[in-house]
């Protein structure tokens, strides 16, 4: 089927000397056919902008969009055989839910038999399990059906891409999850390359096989799931996937022998120099612990460094909770378990396993050190744990 | 408010008012309202009712000193003088066998043709074009947009009595005058404005999203107008077509002056009666009854849009 | 696939060849070539006119004289009564239709049932065709079976009829009290939809702010309309200094000017004395006056349109 392909893309709004926005900047990626690749950032990084370019509802300022190798920069949407599905649904309010769905049948070709379109309606109708409302107008759909029928309308025409932009974004939070399945199973069924926009990083890494994370237009780093959340490329992505929020501090660095003494005011600790790929002897880093990492020293023994923190705010999530402590004015978070006898002001004891301890240069916020080290278990600190998916697992933020 | 030391009780008894917290107070407040009510509802609605009960009279009731003010005996006397005359303006002597003689000099069923011809031309013009422009102006930004929408809110305020003069030198200069087409094209452009402020509206409200949707079902920019703008703009079309025509229909100088007599439309062929010599009113109510009809049933059309096409969207509920 | 088929269509590729700074403009051009020709460009040419003698009869031979069209504006022997009467009518009729126009609407929005309904028949007189309006308030006024003097006659205000119409003194009146008849249910309306328009939640606000009905009305409602409030006082001074229809219908204007306002007399000096020059000086004053409205109501327009 598609291999999508983006070199150097960039666009513009505006002139780009008067006050122009530029929304994507040099933006480069491969989707392999069948890939369903996930567009994730903040808002206003660039992510619409760039399916809408690679639909071709938007022309790129520079750089080149080929489908296959064959370039479609200028190829109008209606002749990319691409389907989309929008965020707020845009359902055409005048047709009933059948007509929605037979619309681009039609459009793609005026002569298509009206017993070839209605079958495949029914189809996909009974695919999405609406066969009960094709008479109904949209405006009498609630938002999961609405849901149901944009996306009915984008494999209706087997295209050679799906692009998602937030679809759904609209949804209440339950609704959410199951469709975000229903999509991820019905992507992998008809196995057209997708391209899926959201700012949500926990929707990412559960339906991506691929994430590329932007921010201010700019790919920050594009891998899988657990590439993301393991060896996040920068201090952004770092921050940006996973939840609750990584904790931050800034530290020191400095070369001690065949050890790296790591300095960061609420605790010391020594790495492993093979660990971390640091060139000078004294650096200035940023040093990243997730709050899944941090465990309390009586729940598990981590070997790593301990930090003693108060208590501030235990908020429960039913299965655990999370802590919400300060140490030497700092803030720190963690997650864990064993928080029913835990009393708000109460002090305890964290500590964190030096694998899966991140360090960022201080300058460049590039990663020194991420979590996974599978390759590295000859460094000696101790059993490697490689939790498969462990990104995956985390919470809705 | 006052300091916090205050009772509540006492504060809340110095918040009533005599007129809203006491019995006397609440009926005065009554008889008030419904006083205010029924007075302003006899001034709109007593001239309208007159007008009525006038075309059902007799000629001769018409004359009684003082008027009745409910007819003594219904008749369709004044609907059927207008139908008469204007039969017998049309060259009909007998009509079915019915003898035909008629002294009345008002051929009402002509003027409505003229200004039907009139009205519908006015509209479509107004409606095809000022769409048209509506949708550029909303959908694109470029130079001199908001002196263009200002030009057009300015032009809205102008039309009648205003350019009257000129407009006659203008039609004269033009060839045109005493004839439709003159008045089509100066309605077109009286109306055109209003037609491109409430469909601008429209279009301000479409969402850009089903556009794009309709450009990923691979539609050309005409049939995503064809098949998608058009049927949802339908009821803004059709309000902004009432709303020329009801100008149209409605117009008073520009008939006036330039047309003839043979010519004219409703507004001044019934000016020209109504200032006539001995009057029958019976007749004037009846006609003014038959050509308000269109008006009418177009206002319960667009009373929805009646305040955004009047203010250019200015108000809106 | 391929994408040989990456073809435009044809007014696609025709509007390709127009320049891009001009394609924008095509579409908007026949509104404005129409305004232009038939409703600015006669604008224009008023201008000229107004500084020519120019006769309805005699167009061809029609000279330049200066300002003396203006002069004569100043020194017509009617034109002081004309212009009285025009600040008379446009004042007191816009007052008289703005007070009105808010308590119908008040009453239509918080009092009374249907009020779609209810709104739709007091938006009768508005949108009935002006001459017959017109027609229906002559008759009423009328001098020898008129409803009106009958009814004056029975709550004893006179003792006989009166030709109101034909009365140097009263004919002014007649007109203006069918023109309220006619902008009152416009005002009505524009103040149901801007009543329709506040929030309930503001009152609920107030009034656990412990205000009253009245102080409710004071420094809630009132300020949320004020723009609103606004264009209909703007609207209605329009409507009533461009009348014409219900002068005409009724009075003629007449008897001698008693009952003319600006519009009335141009019409008489261009259509009934010919004097096209002079008339054209008389429409350059009133074009002024709308000039002005309509640069506030534009100004307010922008104002609302940049609250929203
Ligand atoms: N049509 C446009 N005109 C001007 N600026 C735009 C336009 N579309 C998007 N932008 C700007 O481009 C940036 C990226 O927008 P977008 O791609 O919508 O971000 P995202 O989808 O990631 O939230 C934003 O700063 C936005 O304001
Ligand atoms: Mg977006």
């Amino acid at each position: 089927m598609t291999t999508l392909e983006l070199d150097g893309v960039t666009k513009t709004f505006g002139a780009p000397d008067a006050g122009g926005v530029v929304a994507v900047d040099d933006v480069s990626l491969t989707v392999d056919d069948g890939e369903f690749l996930v567009l994730l950032g903040p808002s206003g990084c660039g992510k619409t902008t760039t399916l809408r370019m690679i639909g071709g509802l938007e022309t790129p300022t520079e750089g080149v969009i080929s489908f296959d190798g064959t370039e479609v920069n200028e190829v109008k949407a209606r002749n990319r055989d691409v389907a989309m599905v929008f965020q707020n649904f845009a359902l055409y309010p005048h047709m009933n839910v059948s007509q929605n769905l037979g619309f681009g049948l039609r459009r793609e070709n005026e002569d298509r038999s009206s017993e070839e379109i209605i079958d495949r309606i029914e189809a996909v109708a009974e695919m999405l399990e609406i066969e009960g409302l094709l008479d109904n107008t949209p405006a009498a759909l609630s938002g999961g059906q609405k849901q149901r029928v944009a996306l009915g309308r984008a494999i209706i025409r087997e295209p050679r891409l799906f692009l998602f932009d937030e679809p759904l974004a609209n949804l209440d939070a339950s609704l959410r999850k199951t469709m975000r399945t229903e999509i991820d199973e019905l992507q992998s069924e008809v196995g057209i390359t997708s391209v899926y926009v959201t700012h949500n990083q926990e929707e990412a890494m559960s339906i991506g096989d691929k994430i590329a994370v932007m921010n201010d237009g700019r790919l920050q780093q594009l891998g899988t799931p657990s590439e993301v959340f393991n060896e996040p490329s920068n201090q952004f992505v770092a921050q940006f996937v996973g939840s609750p929020d990584m904790n931050l501090y800034e530290g020191t660095l400095t070369e001690n022998g065949d050890v790296y003494r790591v300095n960061v005011g609420i605790t010391e600790f020594d790495l492993p120099s093979g660990l971390v790929q640091a060139g000078d002897d004294v650096l200035d880093v940023v040093v990243g612990f997730r709050p899944q990492d941090l465990f309390q020293s009586r729940t598990r023994q981590t070997g790593g460094p301990k930090i003693e923190a108060d208590l501030r705010v235990v908020e429960p999530l039913g299965t655990e909770a999370i802590l919400y402590g300060e140490t030497e004015g700092r803030a720190i978070r963690a997650t864990d378990t064993q928080f029913h006898d835990l009393d708000e002001d109460q002090s305890v004891t964290l500590s964190i396993a030096p694998e899966h301890i991140y360090l960022f240069d201080a300058n460049t916020e590039e990663l020194l050190k991420g979590r996974l080290m599978t390759e590295r278990e000859d460094t000696g600190v101790g059993e490697v744990e490689v939790r498969d998916g462990a990104g995956a697992e985390v919470r809705d933020g | 408010m006052a300091a916090d030391t205050t009772d509540p009780a006492e504060e809340f008894g110095s918040n009533r008012s005599w007129l809203y917290d006491t019995t006397p107070g609440f009926y005065l407040r009554k008889v008030l309202i419904w006083g205010t009510t029924l007075g302003l509802s006899t001034f709109i609605l007593f001239p309208l009712y007159w007008m009525v009960v006038t075309a059902f009279k007799t000629t001769s009731e018409i004359q009684q000193i003082p008027p009745t003010v409910v007819p003594e005996t219904p008749s369709l006397e004044g609907f059927r003088l207008v139908v008469e005359s204007s039969l017998a303006a049309g060259g009909f002597d007998s009509f079915l066998g019915w003898d035909i003689s008629s002294a009345i000099d008002i051929d009402v069923l002509l003027l409505i043709a003229n200004s039907l011809k009139v009205a519908v031309g006015a509209g479509l013009i107004a409606l095809v074009f000022g769409t048209i422009a509506a949708y550029v102006l909303s959908q694109q930004e470029f130079r001199g947009k908001n002196a263009i929408m200002s030009l057009l809110l300015a032009s809205l305020m102008f039309p009648g009595t205003a350019i009257m003069v000129p407009e006659w030198e203008l039609i004269s200069t033009l060839n045109l005058f005493n004839s439709h087409l003159a008045l089509i094209l100066i309605y077109g452009a009286m109306t055109a404005p209003f037609v491109v402020w409430l469909m601008k509206g429209f279009f301000d409200d479409f969402p850009d999203s089903i556009l794009d949707a309709a450009r990923m079902d691979q539609c050309t920019p005409y049939e995503s107008f064809r098949y998608v703008i058009a049927p949802m703009a339908v009821n803004s079309l059709i309000a902004s077509f009432i709303f020329a025509f009801l100008l149209a229909w409605n117009e008073l100088v520009f008939a006036l002056t330039l047309l003839n007599q043979s010519k004219f439309t409703v507004p001044p062929g019934l000016l020209t009666f109504v200032q006539g010599f001995n009057t029958q009113w019976n007749v004037v109510a009846a006609a003014s009854i038959l050509v308000s009809l269109p008006v009418l049933a177009g206002l319960a059309y667009i009373q929805r849009y009646f305040v955004q096409g009047l203010t250019g969207g200015a108000i809106k509920g | 696939m391929s994408y040989a088929d990456q073809a435009l269509s044809s007014y696609e590729r025709a509007l390709g060849r127009v320049p891009d700074g001009v394609r924008v403009y095509l579409p908007i051009l026949p509104v404005l070539a129409l305004v232009g020709v038939f409703i600015l460009y006669p604008i224009a040419q008023a201008i000229w006119t107004s500084f020519t003698d120019k006769h309805l009869l005699r167009p061809d031979e029609a000279e330049f004289v200066g300002v003396e069209n203006y002069g004569e504006v100043w020194t017509n022997p009617q034109i002081h009564e004309v212009l009285w009467n025009t600040f008379v009518w446009v004042s007191v009729g816009s007052i008289a239709a703005i007070v009105i126009g808010f308590v119908l609407g008040w009453l239509l929005h918080e009092k009374l049932p249907y009020t779609s309904v209810a709104s739709a028949i007091v938006l009768v007189p508005w949108v009935l065709p002006r001459v017959v309006g017109a027609s229906i308030w002559k008759f009423m006024f009328g001098g020898s079976q008129g409803i009106i003097n009958e009814l004056l006659v029975q709550l004893g205000v006179i003792d006989d009829y009166v030709v109101m119409l034909g009365s140097t003194e009263l004919s002014l009146w007649p007109p203006i009290v069918g023109m309220v008849w006619r902008l009152a249910p416009l005002f009505a309306l524009l103040t149901l939809t801007s009543l329709k328009g506040i929030d309930r939640q503001l009152y609920e606000a107030a009034r656990m702010d412990g205000a009253t009905p009245w102080e409710q009305f004071r420094y809630v409602t009132l300020p949320m309309m004020r723009y609103n409030l606004v264009i209909g006082f703007l609207l209605m001074l329009i409507y009533n200094i461009r009348n014409f229809s219900m002068v005409w219908v009724m009075t003629r204007g007449g008897p001698g000017v008693s009952s003319s306002t600006l519009p009335v007399m141009i019409y008489r000096a261009a259509f009934v004395d010919f004097q096209v020059g002079f008339a054209s000086a008389l429409s350059m004053l009133l074009f002024a006056v709308l000039l002005v409205f309509s640069y506030y109501y534009i100004q307010v327009y922008d104002k609302i349109r940049g609250e929203f």
